[in-house]
């Protein structure tokens, strides 16, 4: 098992490290920077073809680089309590209708042209270059979207998630297997 | 850029500020306004010092009309408007503050030639009375509304609406548009730079998870519906969420194969129109088990397949597919094997040439294109459901198809292209509303997408 564990481990790894990166010279950019208002100081990005507002750092991280803190993982009732919170409390860059995005927004911020992970560093930093202990998985990372899924006719429990390595979307336990994944904070720029 | 200079217009002119051309098949940048040719906008307010005190919450009767310190000159009162239900109204309006100024987008209404923007510092209710808001601005030519500079004061909760007019001379207006409150507040957003934005789809979902189950509402359970999905977005706004044009906040109309919008109950139908997103979309005819050249009931066969193959893309660093299916190629109307292959460039022609709903610039939906009309609602992805609203997008059992391209190449620009599950044939419905990377020679559906608004 030790064995397996291992190649596992070391695939995984090189899998990571063979295909991080953007194909910038010849696939379009999904998520140009300039379709964003990078709002450095209170750490949040206006996107100008949704209208929506979006926490730049993954929950955990903060400052201007999203290099402060580490990355929070947590269950989906964990992250709906904390934004809960955040909102009755101090709530972030004088908002305080934050929410996690339902699982198309989440997937309108996938920079298709980049892998692991598949994001806009310019818009959305996030603190893949050191940390080696982490890096696997912040880079890899599934966050959190708002929206129920199930499968078969059990009525087994999931919410949709998207892989942030690529940009596919997936499903994680909210129920007998209480995932613990990332999650992002957005809002209505209203 | 040309819409730089509105604000600076708006406020040199003080009045007839803020209309701009937004929609429209040329889909145009902001224009600057010409000077309004009828001085239609006398309650345009042009001193926000005023308004600034609306937020005391005691006085219900002064803050109605504050913001018209201006002599009231009443040419014909925008005051005289009156309701007609007949008119359709925007479904999609979204609204974004900024440094005392709001950008506003909606949908194109059918049969609306201009606009009329309202707004209030009271709550605005669908009952509201027109008489008692303000207008921002009379008959905006096309879909964006930019308000000038130093308009709004910053910290004031302002409610918007948008209704539609068949004409500038008209007095008879469209029920209001989604309701949206926004606070103005200096934030470094400029305004211009968000005129051409446009709200999300939402995703169809209606019900909240608890830990051991799926609800059948947005409440109960032992996490409620605080923060969930169903508790935000078009499907629990009372005018969005109408379920004549789509379940939920989807809001579509069905296109004849001559290009004229047809009513949701009509059975014969050839395209579909998502009023929200812009886009028009083929639909596919119900597949019955069967495609090929022999089979095939026609262009737009739901059972039929294609590679992933873009020819004009050699050279250019994408990968540009694969021409036919190595070991099934005969899976499509229209097969040959000598010129007339499965493949997504050749159906994009072929659906061309026949002038689809009157319109020849058919191409492939992009990933989050075809993501935009996934009902993610529908159920929870049980075997044997749909993606989509199949009242709108008929989809059967005996479909062959499950999963349709995107023309978006995957990460890496292998040999891979992103794919959209609309049903689940295989896996139990684990695969339903997913997508992923599919290897372009593969054959799977196709399913055609063209900007109609931008």
């Amino acid at each position: 098992m030790n064995k397996l564990s291992l190649v596992v481990l070391l695939t995984s790894i090189f899998v990571s490290s063979a295909y991080a990166g953007c194909s910038t010279s010849t696939i379009e950019a999904t998520t140009p920077t300039t379709r964003f208002t990078i709002d450095e100081e209170g750490g949040v990005v206006t996107d100008h073809s949704t209208g929506l507002m979006w926490k730049r750092c993954v929950e955990g991280f903060s400052g201007t680089d999203c290099r402060t803190g580490s990355a929070q993982q947590s269950t989906f009732e964990g992250a709906i309590e904390h934004i809960d919170s955040l909102n009755n409390s101090a709530g972030f860059s004088g908002f305080t209708d934050w929410r996690l995005p339902n699982i198309k927004e989440l997937r309108s911020i996938v920079e298709e042209r980049c892998t692991r992970p598949s994001l806009n560093e310019e818009v959305f930093p996030l603190k893949n270059t050191e940390a080696a202990d982490d890096q696997n998985s912040i880079n890899n990372m599934v966050v959190f979207s708002s929206t129920p899924t199930s499968y078969y006719d059990s009525g087994d429990t999931f919410v949709w998630t998207v892989s942030f390595a690529e940009g596919v979307l997936d499903r994680s336990s909210v129920g007998e297997y209480n995932f613990v994944r990332y999650f992002r904070l957005v809002r209505d720029a209203r | 850029m040309q819409r730089l200079f509105l604000p600076l217009f708006c406020v040199i002119a003080l009045t007839g500020c803020g209309a701009s051309e937004g929609g429209g098949d040329n889909g145009g940048d902001v224009e600057t306004p010409t000077t309004p040719t009828t001085p239609t906008e006398p309650t345009t307010p042009t001193e926000p010092t005023t308004p600034t005190e609306p937020t005391t919450p005691t006085e219900p009767t002064t803050p109605t009309e504050p913001t018209t310190p201006t002599t009231p000159t009443e040419p014909s009162s925008p005051v005289d408007y009156t309701v007609d239900a007949a008119l359709q109204a925007p479904v999609s309006l979204v609204a974004v503050a900024a440094n005392q100024q709001i950008v506003m987008r909606w949908n194109d209404a059918p049969n609306a030639a201009v606009y009329t923007v309202y707004y209030s510092t009271e709550e605005i209710t669908a009952d509201t009375s027109l008489a008692d808001l303000l207008i921002a601005f009379d008959n905006v030519e096309g879909t964006t509304y930019v308000s000038p500079e130093a308009y709004l004061t910053n910290g004031t909760p302002y409610y918007v609406t948008v209704v539609a007019k068949t004409s500038a001379e008209s007095t008879k207006v469209s029920s209001f548009s989604p309701i949206k409150k926004v606070v103005p507040q200096d934030n470094g957003i400029n305004v211009a730079d968000l005129a051409q934005m446009r709200e999300l789809n939402d995703t169809g979902t209606r019900y909240a998870v608890s830990s051991d189950t799926h609800l059948d509402a947005c409440e109960g359970g032992d996490r409620g519906a605080k923060g969930q999905d169903c508790a935000f977005g078009r499907d629990v706004d009372t005018i969005a969420s109408d379920d004549v044009d789509g379940v939920g906040g989807f809001s579509f109309s069905k296109i004849s194969s001559d290009g004229s919008v047809l009513t949701a109950d009509s059975e014969d139908w050839s395209c579909v129109l998502d009023h929200v997103s812009g886009l028009m979309w083929e639909v596919k005819e119900a597949g019955d088990s069967a495609r090929g050249s022999t089979l095939s009931s026609g262009l737009h066969d739901a059972d039929d397949a294609f590679t992933w193959y873009e020819p004009s893309l050699s050279g250019s660093g994408v990968t540009d597919g694969i021409q036919s299916n190595v070991n099934t190629p005969d899976t499509c109307f229209g097969y040959n094997d000598t010129d007339g292959f499965c493949n997504t460039s050749e159906f994009v022609a072929r659906v061309n040439l026949t002038n689809l709903c009157g319109h020849s610039d058919w191409r492939l939906p992009s990933a989050n294109e075809f993501i935009s009309i996934i009902n993610y609602g529908n159920n929870f992805a049980r075997r044997s459901t749909f993606a989509v609203d199949t009242n709108f997008f008929p989809i059967t059992d005996d479909t062959l198809v499950d999963s349709y391209w995107t023309a978006s190449p995957f990460y890496d620009n292998s040999s891979r292209a992103w794919r959209v599950y609309l049903r689940d044939v295989r896996s139990s419905g684990q695969d339903l509303g997913k997508i992923n990377g599919l290897s372009k020679g593969t054959s799977v559906g196709v399913m055609l997408v063209r900007t109609a608004h931008e």
